[in-house]
């Protein structure tokens, strides 16, 4: 049964699991943990991990995007600066088992239609509608930002 | 003895912990939980919790200070409706137990630190040194950002 003490107050509920938790590790009998929410928020703490790395990377392409549409607006060399940033990060947080678990195709896509509803204002360069970049692509060190840029511009006929 | 697992992928981590948990409230031995970890991280989520809200009511009196730094800014209508979506923030996160662990007059420091940090193309006006307003005054539901942003002018 759930403890509504989860609903009501949080932060003294995870006081209460993790006391309990303690009790139940030091080989005591604990017949009152709310198992239901912890396991919930256990799954979760994982789950947070690998959309932060998600964000991350939507928002590297993101930039990306804008520099390969926008080439020569004045903000450019900052949005740069921000895809190192961003990939920087992605791949400090980024831990093996996401693999499976992250679409590049799919972030690629929000990433699109973010920078479509923008206005970025002025001529702007042909995005590429899909990519084939993948996980590895972006989190590799070597990946070297024109080459990334280069990646999300529509190519030259 | 802490799992390595832990450190070298959270996510699985994350998954064995919790599989592990559900083996164990179906009454199964389970020898193997890394409960140094696991305790800790059960502990924080409450921590992160407080601290959200902090963040909600430092970056509300900032929008509230830049708004009375710079009254001619063209930005003065969304500084307001900033404010306001961060109140709403903080009282839909704000549970009892956090009060103590919540110091509007260091939270207000804070603001007042990162507004003195911001790059703004002209000099701010004067801001309130210190802050008398309490956290229920912050959390109060009938307290509007014109409202806030008044209160602050006053001190």
């Amino acid at each position: 049964m759930p403890d509504s003490l989860y609903d009501r107050d949080f932060v003294i509920w995870s006081e209460t699991q993790a006391e309990r938790l303690r009790r139940l590790a030091a080989g005591e009998r604990v017949n009152d943990v709310d198992w239901d929410n912890l396991i919930e928020e256990v799954e979760t703490l994982g789950r947070s991990e690998i959309q932060a790395v998600e964000s991350l990377l939507e928002q590297a392409l993101l930039h990306a995007m804008k520099v390969a549409a926008r080439p020569d607006d004045p903000a450019s060399s900052h949005w740069r600066g921000e895809i190192r940033t961003f990939l920087n990060n992605a791949r400090r947080r980024h831990t093996p088992s996401m693999r499976q678990r992250i679409a590049i195709p799919d972030i690629y896509a929000d990433a699109l239609d973010a920078v479509r509803q923008m206005r970025l204002g002025g001529p702007q360069r042909p995005l590429r509608d899909t990519t084939n970049l993948t996980l590895a692509n972006l989190l590799s060190r070597d990946l070297d930002t024109d080459d990334l840029i280069a990646a999300v511009s529509a190519p030259t006929p | 003895m802490p799992d390595s697992l832990y450190d070298r992928d959270f996510v699985a981590w994350s998954e064995s912990q919790a599989d592990r948990l559900r083996r164990l409230a179906a009454g199964e031995r389970v020898n193997d939980l890394d409960w140094v970890n696991l305790i800790e991280e059960v502990e924080t989520l409450g921590r992160s919790e407080t601290t959200g809200v902090r963040s909600f009511l430092r970056l509300a009196l900032l929008h509230a200070l830049k708004v009375i730094a710079w009254p001619q800014s063209s930005a003065g209508r969304k500084w307001r409706n900033e404010i306001g979506n961060f109140l709403a923030e903080a009282r839909d996160r704000f549970t009892p137990s956090m009060a103590q662990a919540i110091d509007v007059e260091e939270v207000y420091r804070a603001a007042r630190r990162q507004l003195a940090g911001l790059s703004m193309p002209s000099t701010p006006g004067p801001v309130p040194e210190r802050l008398t307003m309490t956290l229920g005054d912050l959390l109060d539901e009938e307290l509007t950002p014109d409202a806030l942003i008044a209160r602050l002018r006053d001190e």
